[in-house]
């Protein structure tokens, strides 16, 4: 695999991690475009006939295709190899950072301060993330083993490369540049002064954008404490400028109308029901008259035929992404109008790769993610 | 090299969560854990021989220092690419679906 570029905080791997990341990172490659279309034949030939015959119709739901193919022999192989490949990525990163966790603190401990870092010891994670580990990396974006850790974020970094496969770009910060490509194409007039990226974890999204915009003042939140410790000194080591804190983006402490933008980058799919309706509220309540909230996350289960939809939530049932579930069917436009934002002023949009500024190997990829757009 | 030295802190290996069961044997399901890792593991041993075989033929002698220092370059990881796309292919046939069964 083509390796991330190095940065102050990345976690250097030995001869034989560098190996096995790449061995991980071309296993998935191999089950997306050997095993994973096998499966369509498969509903097809075997799993659709079977069906129609016991029941005289074809399935009309997601959740009806899920009955009877999780028990078809190809399906499950499939299913099980992508489980193994996710635990994997993290098997296959761990080491090099358990290895080097000491030095990555020192270096944390001595991040520059172009930007800042305010923790709260105090808050409460969200029930949500500690329930399970989501997309099953140990420890998940919040437990801190040792004092000032910042594991997790230091196995973020290289995990969630290996899991797209690359397609976050060698700056780990595709996200950032599809909103920003995004932005840019459709506000060309708006100068933001002051913006806030909620669920930042590590920050690929936002320091991108500080990067890119070196006179705004660019806010970053997240609820873990090593995430945003490896996310400030990584900004840093990046000669970026981001304030980062610890708080939960369902109620922060920054001031009514303080940010031209408020966005997410594949926040809203970790949370709960009640939890994206707070996003919502909060974002109306922080921004600027005119300012854009601007929440991109996950395809949602409209307009998706049942196999297709039932193939998209495999991650669901199989990658601790539980909370994907509801936000499936959930009515965007609704969330937003509660939020306080008037009708003219809720735009469904969707951005993809189409956007990014640099040309990664996937870039040329038509998978869109929504961004549900609500100016004030 | 600090490879083998003892870590200082422990991380945890284990996502918390209940694990999915894809076959009705659960045994089926430990197994391909097994496979799997030891299909990895297959494969970081390929690369370390390619690593020895690319450094004797480069310098004729080398040491192990040599070896972890070694980085596939541009060129020699997309060969690599390719021999791990050939192995998966050839480790992970699936057998395909022929049509309905009766
Ligand atoms: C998938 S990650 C987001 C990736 C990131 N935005 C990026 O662009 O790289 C989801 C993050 O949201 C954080 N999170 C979840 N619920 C939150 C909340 N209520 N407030 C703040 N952060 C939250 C998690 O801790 C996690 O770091």
């Amino acid at each position: 695999m083509i390796p991330l570029s190095d940065h102050d905080m990345l976690a250097q791997r030995n001869h034989d991690e560098e190996s096995r990341q790449s061995f991980v990172n071309d296993f998935r490659i191999h089950l997306a475009s050997n095993v994973f279309p096998g499966n369509f034949p498969t509903y097809y030939n075997r799993v659709l006939p079977n069906f129609i015959k016991e029941k005289g119709r074809e399935p009309e739901t997601r959740h009806e295709v899920r009955k009877v193919m999780t028990h078809d022999p190809y399906y499950s192989f499939w299913s099980a190899m992508q489980r193994n490949s996710q635990e994997m990525i993290w098997d296959s990163v761990i080491d090099s950072v358990e290895r080097q966790l000491p030095e990555l603190i020192e270096k944390s401990r001595k991040a520059g301060d172009k930007g800042s870092l305010t923790l709260d010891p105090d808050l409460e994670t969200p029930k949500y993330h500690v329930a399970a580990d989501i997309h099953l990396q140990p420890g998940a974006y919040h437990s801190d083993q040792i004092e000032d850790d910042v594991a997790a974020g230091a196995m973020y970094d290289w995990g969630t490369y290996i899991y797209s496969m690359g397609g976050l770009g060698t700056g780990n910060n595709a996200l950032g540049q599809i909103t920003n490509g995004f932005f840019k194409n459709e506000y060309p007039d708006k100068k933001p002064l002051r913006i806030l990226d909620m669920g930042c974890t590590i920050g690929g999204s936002i320091t991108y954008w500080a990067q890119q915009h070196p006179d705004t003042e660019c806010y970053a939140i997240d609820v873990g404490a090593p995430v945003l410790r490896y996310g400030h000194a990584r900004a840093e080591a990046l000669g970026a400028a981001v304030h980062f804190s610890q708080q939960n983006a369902e109620h922060t402490d920054f001031e009514d109308e303080s940010f031209d933008i408020v966005m997410s980058h594949i926040l809203l799919h970790e949370t709960s029901r009640t939890a994206i309706q707070n996003v919502f509220d909060e974002s109306y309540r922080l921004l600027k008259p005119g300012g854009i909230m601007m929440h991109m996350d996950l395809p949602q289960a409209h307009g998706q035929q049942p196999l297709e939809g039932f193939l998209f939530e495999w991650e669901i049932y199989n990658n601790n992404e539980h909370f994907f579930a509801q936000l499936r069917d959930m009515d965007m436009a609704e969330l937003c109008r509660k939020a306080g934002f008037k009708d003219e002023n809720i735009h469904p949009k969707s951005a993809g790769s189409f956007w990014m500024d640099d040309q990664t190997p996937y870039a040329d990829d038509g998978f869109e993610f929504p961004i549900t757009i609500g100016i004030k | 090299m600090t490879q083998n030295a003892e870590p200082k802190v422990t991380l945890p290996r284990d996502a918390k969560g209940k694990r999915s069961v894809f076959f009705d044997d659960p045994a089926i399901d430990q197994i391909m854990t097994f496979i799997l890792e030891l299909s990895a593991e297959v494969s970081v041993v390929y690369d370390r021989m390619d690593t020895v075989e690319r450094l004797l033929d480069e310098k004729g002698t080398i040491s192990r220092d040599d070896i972890e220092a070694y980085r596939p370059n541009e060129d020699v990881e997309a060969a690599r690419n390719g021999r791990r796309e050939a192995y998966l292919k050839r480790v992970f046939r699936m057998h395909p679906e022929s049509g309905p069964k009766d």
